[in-house]
């Protein structure tokens, strides 16, 4: 099977072989940094506005462009919030330039992208201007900002998961520094776990991927965090309703080693302190208690040869504790689930157009369910743990070679080990130590080794072709799965307008098994085995780009169609709070298929005083398994078919900054009860004469055969900035309303139904559809403050 | 100007908690495809117990009358053709018969016609043929903290698939007693478990021991304990497929938690109309509770 990624490979060198013969080259490399801090650039754009040639830093800060020799060119170095370098230059060999960028103003939250890199199927968003989005609870988060781009939504209002392109959350490739993030939610799912102090970047994939990211279906979510400023020492404090944090950072030796360190913690726990003690005190009064935290930490340096390596490491958890009387037993129940990541990389030049990148990383998610039930009287105690845990231990070794002018070549491996264990179980009595009582828990320990080769050649003036191959290893249980996935993006850019057509087939060994998307400790990660297989998808999408001679405006347009295979989901039926009681392979549905289609529009105007995205997403979004739904197609859970999101940031006088949300989606859907029968159990009693009375049978006839309503609402914030001149220091104080007018937005919904008899007849009944509104209009106040 | 701000965050914190959960009513679409014949109960050797009636939508109050069809014939007839008898119903909606001749192995159907409606008409339903248990023993149990009379039983099951039936409880005066059946991880992971019924894929062909735990103390409040004149009941036998498939359709729960656990879709066995006919092969056991 290696002869095809051979070959493949080998076709990659002939062409770059037979175009060399007609191009001398040039090569400009080298990093953009930020003039002030020495932190590398992700995404910056290098351009030569005479070709409309250019390229993008990657997540390195690194770019590298190839040029023809002796021709005078012009180039414009550009990055958002950062003043533009337009300069010439006339290329002669190859030269390493680090380009370092001024802030366009210090008081700006967002500022034009002068050169836009026109991107299509990805979004690269720098952190402050996902920061400036009005967010639940004043926090900003950088997730759920995703969520305003065309083509990605949220499943329930105010949560993090994320549903790309008619994916679910499982199917999103959540990288942090290269670590991969299993669950990103805290608060159950209201909040990521990604602290925005410590975030430099985040860039979404959501089609078209290169052959160097695979491993998920519908998305990539590449974040990186700060390196930490290279020059001098800075904080940043922040509090808010919720939660506060404290980000430090500075220099380990100037000019080219650095640390970051940031924490953050919730503190409902503390609000909540005054019940805890009563409790302690035998008052006895029921109690809950919530508690989370990340901690974020990031060490670079540079060698004298150039060379670089980043540590990085996070730490998540979140725990919650109730405790309340029942009867003549105490009952306690605590829930943890966090994250564990870390990862080390390592940049080094073979010469001036090979360079290589090296990645080891862990990562671990684990959650644990733990009950104590004691008897008053007698103290004696049963208790009972489930836990559910993912390990990944993985290496990946880039390389990228830039073999002629129009040809850069990136190939490598990657390595990788995991350990899934879905969900143990473990009973105690009395005093006896915890002991096994089930054979439920099957560990997986699967290895998957990649292998992958994508070049990018500019054929003609205006066409860019990326092609790649991946192919993914994976061995289970004596069973080995491989796959080609063939990738391909073709971009062609006339004028201002950039057309594009892309290709991509994904594998996904792991799989989610969830019954929505609250991120809840009871969802089970768990690994394809020998009975079930890895998910596939196909993906086709298209679109164009159009921006305005001042580049102010951009408008673009997208399309896509996407195929699922082997999907599973639990069966029918399933109790979602006693999924201990059966494995988890006995309990789903496999082999299901799903399909994808939309149309993706979005406007944007980015300049210094005012900037807005508007975007709306028309898509369609299918399921079908054999055992559902009579084996019928059905609407998935999360198919919104009209999905419009409009968020502005306007700069006001005397450092005020105003912030608008406005978002309006078609509601999900939700199986319901049509009609409703009297039904007997004639004869089933526990005893001959036991049988009892009829009763009412509602009838569900399909799967989701409900829309829900809709949702809409308007965000607002207001940002006072303050310049300390005396201390070289800045503070902002934040007020923003979550939901201006209070639309009761449905958390969940459900019936609710009651039935009375006399004399064996029935007398009354009502029956009313429910639900909870978690956030009609949420205010919220944090500050911040930067020295 | 300090303390204004710390008042007002605050107050935004008390706010902002306070109103994070408000009821909401919904209007859903009416999705209701139209009334039909509803056929539900059961058939055995010696007794046919059916409720008749129609549906209605369930959007809208629930009375006696929308559930009621008028002027239905109900028969009942076997797959050679040899039974056709019609059931009698003192109250147009109970629907029964005694012995009238059903033989254990044997397809029967029921046919209901009714004004307005359409003929509805059951698949083939097979009475099960009876079970014997090889033994049942009771021993008294003051392990794990609780007392309670361990009643053990043991059966072989034969090839071809099988619904097993059993239940325990204590009872005085009809009122029913807490037991848990202890049930093997290879039944559960199987799932061949569905309230009291077990399907035999489980198990096939093999001799299965299983042990009821009747709680006979006084652990929960509302429960006394035993009390002079209680047993425990003890029901076996064989149901036939559609008592497990209606079993597993069965919703989880009302309220809130059906909005989070996906229900399934009802099952039927009724060609026109909607409701479950089942046949059954049970026998009862009564046992003295040890003290």
């Amino acid at each position: 099977m290696q002869k095809i990624f051979l070959l493949f490979l080998s076709s990659l060198l002939i062409c770059n072989y037979a175009f060399s013969q007609s191009t001398p080259s040039c090569w400009l490399n080298g990093y953009i940094l930020d003039a002030l801090s020495g932190e590398t650039l992700v995404g910056a754009n290098v351009f030569l506005p005479e070709s409309s040639k250019g390229v993008v830093s990657d997540n390195y800060g690194h770019y590298s462009l190839g040029l023809t020799c002796g021709n005078k060119v012009r180039l414009q170095v550009s990055y958002v919030g950062y003043q533009t370098i337009d300069t010439f230059l006339i290329p002669n060999g190859e030269v390493r330039f680090d380009f370092k960028l001024k802030l366009q103003d210090l008081q700006e939250v967002v500022v034009l992208d002068k050169v836009g890199s026109l991107q299509h199927n990805t979004l690269q968003i720098p952190i402050e201007r996902l920061k400036a989005v009005p967010m639940l609870f004043g926090q900003p988060d950088v997730i759920k900002a995703l969520s305003f781009l065309p083509g990605v939504t949220t499943g329930v209002e105010g949560t993090t998961g994320l549903y790309v392109r008619g994916g679910t959350p499982d199917q999103n490739l959540i990288l942090l520094d290269g670590a991969t993030v299993y669950n990103a939610s805290h608060l159950f799912s209201f909040q990521s776990v990604f602290d925005p102090a410590a975030i430099k970047d985040i860039k979404l994939i959501k089609g078209g991927f290169p052959a160097r990211y695979g491993g998920r279906l519908s998305s990539i979510i590449d974040i990186t965090m700060k390196e930490g400023n290279n020059q001098q020492k800075h904080q940043e404090f922040t509090l808010g309703v919720i939660n506060s944090g404290l980000m430090l950072e500075g220099p380990i030796k100037k000019g080219t080693s650095s640390y970051m360190l940031s924490g953050r913690a919730a503190y409902l726990g503390l609000l909540l302190l005054p019940t805890a003690i009563n409790w302690k005190k035998k008052d006895d009064k029921p109690f809950n208690t919530l508690l989370s935290y990340d901690l974020n930490f990031k060490i670079n340096h540079q060698f004298k040869n150039k060379d670089k390596i980043f540590v990085s490491a996070y730490i998540g958890n979140d725990n919650y504790l109730t405790r309340f009387r029942a009867d003549s037993a105490y009952f306690r129940t605590t829930l943890q689930w966090g994250n564990k990541t870390a990862s080390v990389r390592y940049l080094h030049a073979f010469s001036k157009k090979v360079f290589s990148q090296s990645i080891v990383s862990y990562n671990a998610y684990v959650s644990r369910e733990y009950d104590e039930i004691e008897d008053v009287k007698t103290h004696q105690m049963e208790q009972f743990l489930r836990k559910s845990e993912i390990r990944d231990l993985s290496f990946k070794q880039l390389f990228s070679i830039d073999l002629f002018q129009n040809f850069h070549v990136s190939t490598g491996f990657e390595l990788l080990h995991q350990y899934f264990s879905p969900s143990s179980l473990s009973l105690s009595n009395g005093e006896l130590n915890l002991d096994s009582i089930s054979k439920k828990n099957q560990i997986f320990r699967p290895f998957t080794w990649v292998l992958f080769a994508e070049a990018e050649w500019d054929p003609l003036k205006w066409l860019k072709i990326n092609a790649g191959l991946r192919q993914p290893n994976y061995q289970v249980d004596q069973t080995n799965r491989s796959f080609y996935e063939p990738r391909l993006n073709l971009t062609a850019r006339q004028g201002r307008f950039s057309y594009n057509l892309a290709y991509a087939y994904t594998s996904q060994f792991v799989h989610l098994l969830a019954n929505n998307s609250l991120g809840l400790f009871s969802d089970l990660w768990v690994p394809s085995t020998n009975a079930i297989a890895p998910q596939v998808a196909q993906q086709y999408s298209g679109g164009v780009i159009y921006h305005t001679p001042s580049r102010n405006w951009e408008f673009s347009m997208e399309a896509y169609y996407k195929t699922l295979n082997n999907q599973i989901d639990y069966r029918q039926g399933i109790d979602f709070f006693d999924v201990n009681n059966f494995n988890w392979q006995n309990a789903i549905e496999k082999n299901g298929i799903g399909r994808a289609n939309g149309l993706e529009w979005m406007v944007k105007r980015e300049t210094a005083k005012f900037n807005a995205w508007l975007s709306y997403t028309l898509s369609k979004n299918e399921r079908q398994f054999a055992t559902i739904n009579h084996g019928d197609w059905y609407p998935f859970k999360y198919d919104k078919r009209h999905n419009i999101s409009l968020n502005l940031v306007k700069k006001m006088k005397k450092d005020w900054t105003f912030g608008l949300n406005f978002i309006y989606q078609t509601g999900g859907w939700i199986t319901f009860q049509s009609g409703v029968y009297q039904e007997s159990f004639a004869g089933l009693g526990y005893y001959r004469s036991f049988d009892s009375s009829p009763n009412l049978r509602y009838v569900f006839e399909g799967r989701n055969n409900q829309h829900l309503p809709d949702n809409h609402r308007i965000d607002l914030s207001f940002t006072k900035n303050f310049q300390s001149r005396k201390h070289k220091g800045s503070s902002a104080l934040n007020f923003s309303v979550y939901n201006a007018y209070a639309r009761k937005n449905p958390y969940t919904i459900y019936p609710t139904s009651g039935l009375f008899y006399m004399n064996g007849k029935i007398k009354d009944s009502f029956f009313s559809i429910r639900g909870q509104a978690l956030f009609t209009i949420i205010p919220a106040l944090s500050c911040t403050k930067k020295w | 100007m300090k303390t204004n701000w710390t008042a007002l965050f605050l107050l935004l914190l008390a706010v902002s908690f306070w109103q994070c959960e408000t009821e909401i009513v919904a209007k859903l679409k009416d999705n209701y495809t139209g009334d039909r014949i509803t056929i539900s109960g059961g058939l055995s050797v010696d007794s046919i117990n059916l409720i008749i009636g129609k549906s209605t939508d369930a959007y809208s109050a629930v009375t006696e009358e929308k559930l009621t069809a008028l002027n239905i014939f109900a028969f009942i007839e076997d797959e050679g053709k040899t039974l056709n008898y019609k059931l009698s119903s003192p109250d147009g909606i109970k629907f029964k018969a005694g012995n009238i001749g059903l033989q254990p192995g044997r397809a029967y159907r029921i046919i209901v016609t009714a004004d307005n409606l359409k003929t509805a008409m059951t698949d083939w339903i097979i009475i099960p043929q009876p079970t014997t248990l090889e033994n049942i023993t009771t021993i008294k149990n003051p392990a794990s903290g609780r007392i309670s009379n361990d009643v053990s039983f043991s059966f072989q099951d034969q090839p071809g698939i099988d619904y097993y039936h059993f239940s325990a409880a204590i009872i005085k005066s009809k009122a029913y007693g807490s037991a848990v059946l202890a049930i093997p991880d290879e039944i559960i992971n199987g799932s061949c478990y569905a309230l009291r019924v077990f399907k035999d894929q489980c198990f096939e062909g093999k001799k299965i021991s299983l042990t009821y735990q009747v709680y006979t103390d006084s652990y929960f409040s509302g429960f006394k304990g035993p009390q002079i004149g209680d047993s425990i009941a003890f029901r076996f036998g064989k149901v036939s497929k559609e008592v497990y498939l209606n079993h597993l359709a069965r919703p989880n729960d009302d309220g809130i938690i059906s909005g989070i656990n996906e229900p399934p879709l009802t099952y039927s066995n009724v060609q026109n109309g909607y409701g479950v006919v089942y046949a059954y092969h049970l026998k009862d056991y009564k046992l003295a509770i040890l003290k």
